[in-house]
């Protein structure tokens, strides 16, 4: 598996909804991989989703994310993915 | 501006270069709701697809026939002031970027867009909305 860094995700999009607390940190090609050739990886709480057969990232997904990453609307994405990083890593 | 869906979905044609304006329709029970435009926050947590009219204008496709509705049990504060002044819910639709029919639509063919909805004594109101994959 491919490691998680910033230069890998500077890029990708975020999608949060404060009311269902669901995130989304996502490479767009994820939106065009059919779920027979992905795969997950649990991170804690986090989720990795990969593409099987390069294994590479394409996207991390937090439930109750206000816990774990914080008050995601009121910070920068460079935060938001120092976090994200920052999670994933301490968690293997 | 009030949007009847008994049609079906409005085309994307229809509503291109229209100004993404509020608009009124029923949800799955009758009730009256508001959908705002989109606010972009200030990082990038939106996609460029949610800023099309097509997108805007059938949101409430999903507050009439959603495939499911999950009231807000979320602890982030934003959501937990909005839960002290109304009830707010969720509405989520499989699929949705495809249904619109949209030349970039087919970039998303796996989707769930979900649109919440606050509602009050005195005015029902969309909070917001956001595309998700789906993947399991």
């Amino acid at each position: 598996m491919q490691a998680i860094t910033s230069t890998t995700i500077n890029d990708w999009k975020i999608s949060y909804n404060p009311y269902t607390d669901l995130f989304q940190i996502f490479n767009e090609k994820v939106f065009n991989t059919q779920n027979k050739d992905l795969g997950s990886k649990k991170k804690g709480c986090a989720v990795l989703v990969y593409e099987k057969s390069t294994r590479t990232p394409l996207m991390v997904e937090f439930r109750r994310a206000y816990e774990y990453l914080g008050d995601i609307d009121n910070m920068s994405k460079k935060a938001i993915i120092h976090n994200v990083i920052g999670y994933v890593e301490s968690h293997g | 501006m009030h949007i009847d869906y008994t049609s079906g979905f409005i085309p994307w044609e229809d509503v291109q270069g229209q100004t993404v304006a509020s608009y009124t329709c029923f949800d799955n029970e009758g009730r009256l709701v508001e959908v705002m435009p989109k606010n972009p926050a200030s990082h990038d947590s939106w996609h460029p697809i949610q800023a099309d009219p097509a997108y805007h204008y059938n949101l409430g496709m999903i507050l009439g026939n959603p495939d499911d509705v999950q009231p807000s049990t979320s602890q982030n504060p934003q959501a937990l002031q909005h839960q002290q002044e109304g009830e707010v819910l969720t509405y989520i639709k499989q699929g949705y970027i495809m249904s619109l029919n949209m030349p970039s639509s087919y970039q998303f063919p796996t989707d769930s867009t979900e649109v919440t909805v606050k509602y009050t004594d005195s005015r029902n109101h969309t909070l917001t909305s956001q595309i998700f994959r789906t993947w399991n």
